[in-house]
């Protein structure tokens, strides 16, 4: 473990004190700053200046995991890998220790990143908050409708760390679907009753039939609600809890360690193909799948798309055999929410990519065939 | 040490290179033993397959009593290759230190002790070595390539051409270095260009062309016995007459 800890924390610094490294750092900088300008022109320029803020630290941390990609290669070519290879620590701790150093640098990128902004946020704009807010099941596609008497029912679950549900509110994101045009319905009465409430003693809440409808909620896990407005129908969309309260340099924090955990996910890749290219094709190639990663869920739906029209059906292929092989690194939905002032998900969010790292991490560990590791303790 | 009857075949075919052509020498503790020899007469190959980073096409080579290589021998084995490889990024000391942990130099302050130590060996300045090695000079990273590969004191110092870049402090700050090792009993294999290093530091020394062994013994008998001038010839064209 000692051995592993000293090669890593080797990559670490010449990770960290290369021209790339300070050339990264000011653009980021550059990037926090122009952010930080464009949050204060305008109310309505808030989002663009969060999205902007998120977008920069994924930047940055997705830079830190590809730069991992270049460290075997670099010591093949100033041959002080064969001088590693004349020391104690096997050949695959050296390997490990690349891919675990790229790893641990977008980490801290990423959540230092994601600090600074949010400390920029708050000098600059207090009145901005983020909230931390999580998904709840999948409810994508039911239909409120007043036509028919039922309550749609949902069940909140307790969590460990807020058993209760003070200081939050539920938010059911709605699309409108008119019965006619030729009635412009925009604000309906919902029938909301929470089991903190007795039955039949339903509140009335008027929103907007775009948007999220907010219930607020106190000790309640339970809650049920009705259309009331005739002429017109709610499909659901997205369902969460929303916090109330929380300080939104934690939430840009918070949000930062998830990206940075995500973009993570690449180092491992990137070492393992720098086993058998050079460092720049390895950043290359593993950039390209981290890209493909984050639109993941967008361009598997293109290759549906395209096997339904008969057309594509290669095409779909391509994409599907890449998306295999491209992590599952979700930042679209981490950055839509932030755009939207909230922080989503907990650590399960990173779960798929972390899994993806450390299968490359295992396969980077595996010892190359006897044939080639001639002359490199390999 | 024990090498029998090792010999080294690079490529196939037409393209086939014989590097060592079965050669067999021992090396017992409190001894350095030299490799002298021209160009492309296989003592890099000889050290590659003592330090296991090559396997040889013949013969074997044994290393405290198992096979080259082994991670055990890796961890007694200090090294000091033929160019002076560079962690650039990292500073002198950083440098030392790295070699320290990952040669299982264990305790911090020991570690820390045996560092300074080795970094005074060489006699390399405390500004030097708080310096980036990206600005070395060849001397210095030579001295500093000599400290890293024995911070953790090893049983066997293997140095290929160690001399080559250094100016003639730097070639006392080795030899002393050296004469430190032998009294603590160690080892030492040494492929050297240099005359006069060879002739104080070795006690035996093995004379390799074309892959095979053409002369062997004591060093002084070597040097003052009827094979001396063919000896000084072969090191004068070698370019070892400094």
């Amino acid at each position: 473990m000692s051995e592993l800890l000293a090669l890593t924390f080797r990559h670490l610094r010449e990770m960290t004190r290369g021209r790339l490294a300070r050339a990264a750092l000011v653009l980021f900088v550059v990037a926090l700053v122009l952010a930080a300008w464009l949050g204060t022109r305008s109310a309505q320029a808030e989002s663009l200046m969060l999205l902007g803020l998120v977008v920069a630290v994924a930047l940055l941390a997705a830079g830190a995991a590809l730069s991992a990609g270049g460290a075997l290669p670099e010591d093949r070519v100033a041959g002080r890998e064969e001088w590693l290879a004349t020391l104690a620590p096997p050949a695959w701790k050296r390997r490990a220790a690349a891919a675990l150093a790229g790893w641990t640098l977008a980490v801290a990128l990423g959540t230092l990143g994601g600090f600074t902004a949010g400390i920029g946020v708050r000098i600059l704009r207090p009145d901005v908050a983020l909230r931390p807010s999580q998904a709840l099941g999948n409810f994508d596609g039911h239909l409120l409708t007043a036509d028919t008497p039922e309550w749609w029912e949902l069940d909140i679950p307790r969590t460990k760390t807020n058993p209760e549900m003070w200081d939050r509110w539920l938010e059911v994101e709605v699309q409108p679907r008119y019965r006619s045009m030729l009635v412009p319905i925009d604000r309906v009465d919902i029938a909301v009753e929470t089991d903190g409430v007795v039955v039949g003693k339903a509140r009335t809440v008027t929103t907007s039939v775009r948007g999220p409808i907010r219930v607020e909620l106190g000790k309640d896990h339970s809650v049920r609600m009705r259309l009331l407005t005739a002429g017109v129908a709610l499909r659901v969309g997205a369902v969460r809890t929303v916090n109330t309260k929380g300080s939104t340099v934690f939430a840009l924090g918070w949000a930062g360690f998830l990206i940075g955990l995500l973009a993570g996910c690449v180092a491992p890749l990137a070492v393992l193909v720098s086993r058998l290219t050079t460092g720049q094709t390895a950043v290359a190639a593993a950039c390209l799948l981290l890209l493909f990663g984050v639109v993941k869920g967008p361009l598997l739906t293109l290759a549906a798309d395209l096997e339904l029209g008969g057309a594509g059906e290669v095409a779909a292929k391509v994409l599907r055999g890449v998306g295999y092989l491209a992590p599952d690194a979700s930042l679209l939905p981490l950055f839509g929410e932030t755009a939207a002032h909230r922080v989503a998900g907990g650590i399960g969010l990173a779960g798929p990519a972390l899994l993806y790292g450390l299968v490359c991490l295992l396969l980077v560990s595996l010892p190359a065939p006897r044939r080639f590791t001639e002359g490199t303790n390999a | 040490m024990q090498a029998d009857g090792i010999a080294k075949v690079f490529g196939h075919g037409a393209t086939q290179v014989e590097a060592l052509r079965g050669i067999d020498f021992e090396l017992f503790a409190g001894e350095c033993l030299g490799l002298l020899g021209p160009n492309g007469s296989g003592k890099s190959t000889t050290i590659k397959l003592v330090l296991g980073a090559l396997r040889p096409s013949k013969g074997s080579v044994v290393v405290f009593g198992g096979p080259a290589g082994r991670r055990q021998a890796r961890a007694w084995t200090g090294y000091v290759p033929e160019e002076a490889r560079r962690f650039g990024a990292l500073s002198g000391r950083e440098t030392v230190h790295l070699f320290a942990r990952l040669q299982g130099v264990s305790g911090r302050a020991n570690r820390k002790h045996r560092v300074e130590e080795a970094l005074e060996l060489v006699e390399l300045t405390p500004k030097a070595r708080a310096q980036r090695v990206v600005t070395y000079s060849r001397g210095m990273a030579r001295r500093l390539a000599m400290a890293a590969a024995w911070v953790h004191e090893p049983r066997l110092l293997v140095l290929d051409e160690p001399t080559s870049g250094l100016d003639p402090l730097g070639t006392e700050s080795l030899l002393r270095l050296l004469e430190r090792h032998k009294r603590r009993d160690g080892a030492v294999l040494l492929s050297t260009h240099d005359r006069v290093t060879a002739t104080v530091a070795c006690d035996r020394a093995l004379v390799l062309a074309a892959g095979k062994i053409v002369m062997q013994g004591d060093m002084k008998q070597l040097l003052s016995g009827d094979d001396s001038p063919s000896l000084i010839s072969l090191m004068r064209k070698t370019g070892g007459d400094e």
